[in-house]
């Protein structure tokens, strides 16, 4: 699958938003419920779904978007 | 009828509870700045006894009560304990130009998925306008309680009924305080001081305390969680207070944080510090919260206490930069 694809619905799924719900990548992520837990938990997910490890020193900034989230990912795949 | 004011969502802050998240959208619609009652505001480390987690806390407390603030704005605030007919009385605030902070409980407001028939919580609805034909009002609300994300939404007068009367029900009887308040503008606004001035002056006046006890407590209270998280047993503990007391204190750094930025935009260095300092706290809880799901003990976050030194030696240096901005401010208010 599609990585930017595969985020979309690990965020669809820690938000609890209905399965087609849509969202453009600039939509800032708060806009749907990811508050600060909900991070934590996606990013327990993401490191579990593309077998990476996310650094603790990760910022807000970084789940800003749907675009954020997709380049720290990519980010840490090509690394 | 119709009756619908352009109130707009205040989302840049959480600010202390949900009244507050209610208040500040009516209080700039009013045309007032939101920073006047933040300068009121005194936060401080202070004891927090028989807590066995949180043996201090950060705390922010208003040095007035919200009434005399809210008046030296020009702004009047009624209340009402108890409400016979809601929907004929918000209505009737409303077309009077008073705009309703309503207590509901959100056990009984199917908007609110996250609690709606699962756990009594009382909660404050903006009511910014209704509409009888249709037999809805226009409320500001937030999706869960955990969302700081506030925005437009149509509330039925049946839902709102409904959740006002489990309020009622729930609630009234050991409340301190009305279940409605109407605030109002009376164009006779009576500052004498820029929120500003008002809060340099308070600052100054909390000097020695700042400089004393918080800064004692704050060491006493980071010892602590190094102390709980150093060891993985005592964590895993204690996992869901340490969780629930950083999102109380991340909450209150980040009023700090507004506070700063807009009230004394010149203390670049302290902000500075201040932020770098949030972030900390947020990469403690985001530690835990990963540890509480995972159940895997961060070796790589706590390999040195690291963390801990730097969120107490970034308290030292903000109390000291926020008072040299302090000086800086107080002389050119001489000047």
């Amino acid at each position: 699958m599609d990585p930017s694809q595969q985020i979309r619905e690990l965020i669809i799924e820690v938000t609890k938003l209905e399965q087609d719900t849509p969202f453009s990548p600039d939509l800032p992520l708060s806009e749907l419920g990811l508050h600060s837990m909900r991070v934590v938990e996606l990013i327990v997910k993401l490191e579990t779904a593309f077998d990476i490890e996310i650094s603790d020193d990760v910022t807000v900034e970084d789940f800003q978007t749907l675009q954020h989230i997709i380049s720290l990912v990519e980010g840490i795949l090509n690394e | 009828m119709e009756k619908f004011y352009d109130v707009k969502p205040f989302n840049d802050l959480f600010y202390r509870n949900c009244f507050f998240s209610a208040l500040f959208p009516v209080v700039q619609y009013f045309g007032q700045p939101i920073e006047y009652i933040l300068a009121h505001d005194r936060i401080s480390y202070e004891k927090n006894d028989n807590n066995e987690v949180w043996p201090v806390n950060l705390r922010m407390e208003s040095v007035h009560s919200i009434d005399p603030i809210l008046h030296e704005l020009g702004l009047k605030i009624e209340t009402l304990f108890q409400s016979e007919d809601i929907i004929a009385d918000l209505t009737e605030g409303l077309e009077q130009g008073k705009l309703p902070l309503l207590n509901i409980d959100c056990y009984a407001l199917p908007m609110r998925k996250d609690l709606y028939r699962q756990e009594h919580w009382p909660h404050v609805l903006l009511i910014s306008g209704v509409d009888t034909v249709n037999r809805v009002f226009y409320v500001i609300e937030h999706r869960e309680r955990e969302s700081m994300t506030y925005e437009r939404r149509l509330l039925s007068f049946d839902d709102l009924e409904q959740a006002y009367s489990s309020f009622v029900e729930h609630f009234l009887s050991n409340w301190e305080g009305a279940s409605i308040y109407y605030i109002s503008d009376t164009e006779t606004s009576s500052t004498v001081l820029s929120s500003s001035e008002i809060w340099v002056k308070q600052l100054y006046e909390s000097k020695q305390k700042l400089e004393g006890s918080h800064l004692s407590n704050a060491a006493e209270l980071v010892g602590q969680l190094h102390d709980i998280c150093m060891q993985e047993d005592k964590l895993q503990q204690h996992t869901q207070e340490l969780i629930k007391g950083l999102n109380e204190l991340i909450l209150v750094k980040q009023a700090e944080q507004y506070r700063l930025r807009h009230m004394m935009p010149e203390a670049q260095a302290a902000l500075e510090q201040l932020t770098a300092q949030l972030d900390l706290f947020q990469k403690l809880r985001r530690v835990i919260g990963k540890f509480a799901m995972t159940n895997v003990y961060p070796h790589k976050a706590f390999a040195d206490d690291s963390i801990f030194t730097s969120i107490l030696h970034l308290e030292r240096e903000y109390v000291s930069l926020l008072f040299h901005a302090v000086e800086d401010h107080r002389m050119k208010e001489r000047v």
